[in-house]
C-alpha cells in the first residue's frame, strides 16, 4: 500500500500555519521512521492515536466469519502501526471539531474525505466529533493537511490527552443561558492543544461547558473537567465566570463531577484548569488503566484535597498571555444572523412538514429566529448531504453549523420566514428526519461496526429501535416521546447509557455453548441537569428482546405515573423489583435448535461470537513524556541527516542541535517540574540537574557527551557548512543516545532502592 | 507520485435496472458469506451498513485493495467497484481491471440464489469515477485528460461503438463521467 496522492502536500501547504505544517510533516516523518522499524510500536500507536489515528475492528489480522475466525491476511505482513495492530488493516480517524462549531467549507471537505478515503460516510459521535472509518494510515498525513487547510485539527483527537472541547450546541441562541460559552470553549481548546503540561496524563481527559445548569446540553457532570455558565456581582459590576467541576467521567465505573470551585473568574478558567491538568499529570495513575482517569484520583484524594493541590499548583504557574487575551475577542466571536428575522413562522399544510416543524425547530432567545435541527439516523452523513448542508449554511445563516452530543447537526440563525423554504431544502437531501429529541432519535456509539472493544451491536440495535418507534410514535403520548434512548457496544459507555432514561449497553451470555448477543439495561439515568443522575443496570435482555423491554417499559410508564412524574422518578418509586417483574420473562433464549436468530446480532447475520473484541485503544499507550521527546530528537536527528544529503548544512546544523534540546528536554522531565521553556533555561536546568551532580556522565566517557551539548548550545548561531553540520549531527547521536543511558541508569537506581 | 500513473483511485458503477426488486437486506448475507469463502481476488475484511441513510452507500463490502457496494448515491441503486489502493497499471489497464471486477461481482450477485431473476443490470451505460480531486479535476480540463484512455479502455471492453459522455457540472464533485453504450455490452 501506498500513501495515496501526496500531491496534496504541494496544494494545500500554504493553507495552514507553519506550525501545523510542520507538525504533520513530522507525523509522516514519523510513519516513514515506523516503517523502517526505527519507532517501538507502543510509542508510534501512542503518536498516530495523538493524531486521532484510531484502531478499528480486525485489525489484529483475525476475524470471526461466524463459522470460524480467519486470518486476515493484509499485505503489510510483519507490519505494525501499533501492538497486535496491522499495519494495513483499516483504522478509524477521529476529528476534533470544538463546541461541535463547524462552517460551510469545512463541511466540503469532510464530504471530500469521506468520498475519498472513507466509506463515504462522516459520523458524528457522542462528543461532537465527527469520525471517518476505514482508513488506511497511509492515507492520515493528507487527509490531515486538507483539514488543517481549512483550520481543522485531529491533534489530541485520541490517546492520552485533552480531547475534543464540548460544549452546549445552543450556546449563544438558548433563552436559558446565563451567557455564550462558545468563545471560553474556543480559547480553552487551543490553549490546551499541545500545551506542555498536557502531555504526560496516564488516560484522557475530557472538558465541556454548559450555558445554563438545568438543560442537559453540556453534560457537565459526566465530564473529566466542566465549566457550568455563571455570573457575580463584584463592586457593583457584573463579572462573568464558572462553577467549576472535576472527575466526572462514565465507563465502567460512573462518577458524578465533584464541585471543584462555585465561582471561577472568566481570566482564571484556562490557568486552574492548566492547574488540575498538572495535578492530574503529576499524580493521576499511569500502570492500572483502569484507574487512571482524574475521576479516580480525585476520589482517592478527596476533593477538598485534590482543590488544595490544585490551588497550590496555580499559585506556583509562571502566567501566560493566552490566560486572558482571548478576552478582548469575545465579541468578535458572537455569531450574527445572515436574514432578517422573520415575524411569523412561515407553514404549510404538508403533514410531513408539520410532524418535522414539531420536533426539529428550537426557537432562539433572539425574536425572529430558530434552530433547525437535523435528526442523523446513527450519526451519518454523506459526502452530498454535506455538500447540500453548506449550500444551505451559505444560504440562510453565516455559514455556520454545530453538531451535537445527540448525534445531530444544528443550524442556527433561520429566520423563521424562511423555515418552509429550508424545510424544502433539507427534503431534497434526505435530511428532514422528523422526532429529533424525542425517543425516536436514539444515539449510538459504533459499537461491532468498527469498535475494538464492541459486545453487541449497538448500531444494529439503535437502527431497529428508530424504526420501531418511528412507526409507532403518531399515536405516542407525549411523555413516551420526550424519553432518552442510549445505546452502547459495551459498558464504556460512549453511547451515554448511564444518562439515558433507557440505557443499553452490550454484554454477551454463554447458553448451551452457544454465545448470545444481550444488553443490559440500564434505568434512571437523567439526560437533564448536565447528567444529573446516572441509571443502574436491571439485568441483560438477549439483544433481540430489547424492543420488546421498550415496549413493555414505556407502557408500564404511561400507565403508572403519577401526573408529571418523570422515568426516573416513575423507576424509583415503583422499585426494581417490581420493574424487573415486568421484563423477567424477556430474559429466556430459545434453543440454538428452536430459533437461531437469538444467536445473532442485529444487522449481523453471522452467529454471534466474542472472538472479534480485541484490545481496545480509548486508553491509548502509557508513553511517558520522556519517551516522547526522547522519540522526537530521534526524527529530528532523522530530519537533519536528510538536509544534510540535500545540502542543507545551516538547516541541518540548527536540526541537530534542536533534536539535542528535545532530548535534554526529555530528560529533565523525569527530575523537574517545570522545565524550561528557553534554550538557555533548559542548557542551565540540564547543567545543574545533571551535569554538576555527574548524574548524566557516562562510566567511561565522563561528561564528554554533555559537553558536546553545552559547546552546541555556545555555538548555537553559527551558519553550518558540510562538516561542522555532519560533526554535530554524530555529536547530537551520540548525546541524544547517552540521555537514553542515562534514563536508563536512572530507573535501575530506582528499582534496585 | 512519480512512479505511479497519473489516473488512480478508479470507480466504476453499473445501474440496477429494477430497483424495487432488490432487497438491501439480503446483500448482507451474500457479502458475508462472499468474506467466508474470501470469493474475489482481494482481501474481504467487512460488511457496512448504510441502509438508514438516505441515497447513501448502501451496503458496502470492505476490502483491501476495493469497495464493493450496492450503491445507492443520487438514489440510483448499482453496483460499484471503488478502488482503495494505488495501481502501478497504467490507466487504460485500470480502467478496464476495475470494469472487469465490477462485471465479475454483478454475474456473481445475479447468480445467488437470493437474487436469482431478480437483479438485472443496465447495459447501457456506465459510471466512471476518479476518486481523488486531484488528480481528477472536475473540469474540462480534468475530463479532457481522462477521455483519451477511457475512448482506449472502452474500445478494448466493448468493441468501437459511437459512445456518450456526459460530465457531472458540479465543481465540487468529483470527476465522474456517464458513459452512453449505444450497443450494450454483455456482463
Amino acid at each position: 500500500m501506498k500513501a495515496s496522492n501526496p500531491q496534496w502536500r504541494e496544494r494545500v501547504v500554504d493553507e495552514m500555519s507553519a506550525q501545523l505544517r510542520d507538525e504533520l510533516d513530522q507525523f509522516e516523518t514519523e510513519i516513514h521512521l515506523k516503517k523502517q522499524g526505527k519507532i517501538d510500536d507502543r510509542v508510534f500507536a501512542e503518536t498516530r492515536l495523538r493524531r486521532g489515528a484510531y484502531g478499528q475492528r480486525y485489525d489484529n489480522g483475525r476475524r470471526n466469519d461466524g463459522v470460524k475466525t480467519q486470518t486476515l491476511e493484509f499485505p503489510c505482513g510483519s507490519l505494525t502501526k501499533g501492538p497486535d495492530t496491522a499495519w494495513d488493516a483499516p483504522g478509524m480517524l477521529r476529528i476534533k471539531i470544538p463546541y461541535g462549531g463547524l462552517n460551510a467549507r469545512q463541511l466540503e471537505v469532510l464530504g471530500e474525505l469521506a468520498e475519498e478515503y472513507s466509506d463515504g460516510i462522516a459520523h458524528v459521535t457522542t462528543r461532537q466529533c465527527i469520525q471517518l472509518h476505514f482508513i488506511h494510515i497511509d492515507d492520515t498525513p493528507t487527509i490531515m493537511r486538507r483539514l488543517a487547510a481549512v483550520g481543522i485539527t485531529t491533534r489530541e483527537a485520541c490517546g492520552n490527552s485533552v480531547r475534543n472541547v464540548t460544549a452546549c450546541p445552543y450556546s449563544g441562541i438558548c433563552s436559558d443561558e446565563t451567557f455564550d460559552v462558545t468563545p471560553y470553549a474556543h480559547a480553552l481548546t487551543y490553549h490546551l492543544l499541545g500545551h506542555p503540561d498536557c502531555q504526560n496524563f496516564g488516560r484522557k481527559f475530557k472538558p465541556a461547558f454548559s450555558g445554563c445548569k438545568d438543560q442537559p446540553c453540556g453534560l457537565v457532570k459526566m465530564h473529566d473537567v466542566g465549566f457550568i455558565a455563571a455570573t457575580r456581582e463584584v463592586n457593583g459590576e457584573v463579572k462573568r465566570g464558572f462553577e467549576m467541576y472535576v472527575g466526572g467521567g462514565l465507563g465502567a465505573v460512573p462518577r458524578q463531577a465533584k464541585l471543584l470551585s462555585d465561582f471561577v473568574s472568566e481570566e482564571e478558567i484556562l490557568p486552574l484548569t492548566q492547574a488540575v491538568a498538572r495535578v492530574f499529570g503529576r499524580l493521576g495513575e499511569k500502570k492500572n488503566r483502569g484507574k487512571a482517569r482524574i475521576k479516580f484520583l480525585v476520589e482517592k484524594l478527596g476533593i477538598e484535597e485534590f482543590r488544595r493541590l490544585v490551588m497550590e499548583e496555580r499559585a506556583v504557574m509562571a502566567p501566560e498571555a493566552a490566560w486572558t487575551s482571548y478576552l478582548k475577542d469575545l465579541e468578535a466571536r458572537r455569531e450574527e444572523p445572515l436574514r432578517e428575522p422573520g415575524t411569523d413562522l412561515v407553514q404549510s399544510d404538508d403533514p410531513d412538514f408539520l410532524a418535522w416543524s414539531k420536533t426539529n425547530l428550537y426557537p432562539q432567545k433572539q425574536e425572529g429566529f430558530v434552530a433547525v435541527i437535523l435528526s442523523l439516523p446513527l450519526g451519518d452523513l454523506t459526502a452530498d448531504q454535506l455538500r447540500a448542508l453548506a449550500d444551505i449554511a451559505r444560504k440562510y445563516t453565516n455559514e455556520t453549523v454545530r453538531s451535537t452530543v445527540e448525534q445531530n447537526i444544528l443550524i442556527r440563525w433561520v429566520s423563521r420566514a424562511d423555515v418552509v423554504s429550508i424545510y424544502e431544502d433539507l427534503k431534497a437531501v434526505g435530511l428532514v428526519t422528523p422526532g429529533a429529541g424525542t425517543i425516536v432519535d436514539v444515539t449510538s456509539c459504533p459499537g461491532t461496526d468498527t469498535c475494538k472493544l464492541g459486545i453487541s451491536s449497538s448500531r444494529g440495535l439503535a437502527a431497529q429501535l428508530r424504526s420501531r418507534l418511528t412507526e409507532k410514535s403518531v399515536q405516542m403520548d407525549q411523555a413516551v416521546k420526550d424519553l432518552v434512548v442510549k445505546v452502547s457496544g459495551c459498558f464504556n459507555s460512549c453511547g451515554g447509557h448511564h444518562v439515558a432514561d433507557l440505557g443499553f449497553y452490550g454484554v454477551s451470555r454463554s447458553i448451551n455453548k452457544h454465545s448470545v448477543p444481550h444488553f443490559q439495561v440500564v434505568l434512571g439515568g437523567q439526560w437533564s441537569e448536565n447528567a444529573g443522575a446516572y441509571g443502574l443496570p436491571m439485568g441483560p435482555i438477549p439483544s433481540k428482546r430489547i424492543p420488546d423491554v421498550v415496549d413493555r417499559l414505556t407502557q408500564a410508564y404511561l400507565e403508572k405515573k403519577e401526573g408529571d412524574e418523570s422515568f426516573k422518578d416513575f423507576v424509583g418509586r415503583v422499585g426494581k423489583a417490581q420493574i424487573k417483574s415486568l421484563i423477567q420473562d424477556l430474559s429466556v433464549v430459545p434453543g440454538y435448535d428452536e430459533d437461531r436468530s437469538f444467536y445473532s446480532d442485529w444487522g449481523d447475520p453471522r452467529e454471534f461470537s466474542k472472538d472479534d473484541i480485541g484490545i481496545g485503544e480509548c486508553a491509548g499507550e502509557v508513553v511517558t513524556a520522556f519517551t516522547f521527546d526522547l522519540t522526537s530528537a530521534e526524527r529530528m536527528l532523522f530530519e537533519a541527516q536528510l538536509k544534510l544529503e540535500n545540502d542543507d548544512f545551516p538547516k541541518a546544523g540548527v536540526q541537530a542541535f534542536e533534536a539535542m534540546v528535545r532530548a535534554t528536554t526529555g530528560l529533565l522531565r523525569l527530575k523537574v517540574p517545570n522545565v524550561g521553556t528557553t534554550v538557555d533555561s533548559v542548557v542551565d536546568q540540564f547543567r545543574k540537574e545533571y551535569f554538576e551532580t555527574e548524574i548524566f556522565f557516562d562510566p567511561y566517557a565522563r561528561g564528554k557527551f554533555g559537553q558536546y551539548f553545552f559547546d552546541a548550545a555556545s555555538s548555537q548561531d553559527r551558519v553550518h557548512d558540510h562538516d561542522s553540520a555532519h560533526r554535530l549531527i554524530e555529536e547530537a547521536s551520540l548525546f541524544v543516545e547517552a540521555c537514553h543511558s542515562c534514563a536508563g541508569r536512572m530507573s535501575e537506581q530506582a528499582a534496585a532502592s | 507520485m512519480s512512479d505511479s500513473p497519473h489516473l488512480q483511485h478508479i470507480n466504476i458503477k453499473l445501474f440496477i435496472n429494477d430497483s424495487a426488486e432488490i432487497d438491501l437486506e439480503k446483500t448482507i448475507p451474500l457479502f458475508h458469506s462472499w468474506i467466508q469463502d474470501q470469493s474475489l481476488d482481494d482481501l474481504l475484511i467487512d460488511v457496512a451498513d448504510y441502509r438508514h441513510v438516505p441515497s447513501g452507500p448502501g451496503v458496502i463490502l470492505v476490502g483491501h485493495n476495493a469497495h464493493y457496494s450496492f450503491d445507492n448515491a443520487e438514489g440510483e441503486l448499482g453496483i460499484l467497484y471503488n478502488r482503495k489502493t494505488v495501481s502501478e497499471s497504467d490507466p487504460v489497464e485500470q480502467l478496464c481491471q476495475a470494469a472487469d471486477v465490477v462485471r465479475t461481482v454483478c454475474r456473481m450477485i445475479a447468480e445467488d440464489d437470493a437474487f436469482k431473476g431478480r437483479f438485472g443490470i443496465a447495459t447501457d451505460r456506465i459510471q466512471v469515477l476518479v476518486n481523488d480531486r486531484l488528480l481528477g479535476t472536475n473540469d474540462q480540463e480534468g475530463f479532457d485528460r481522462l477521455l483519451p484512455d477511457l475512448s482506449a479502455a472502452l474500445v478494448r471492453m466493448f468493441g468501437e461503438q459511437d459512445y456518450e459522455f456526459e460530465r457531472a457540472l458540479d465543481p465540487r464533485k468529483r470527476l465522474s463521467v456517464m458513459v452512453r453504450i449505444p450497443q450494450g455490452f454483455t456482463l
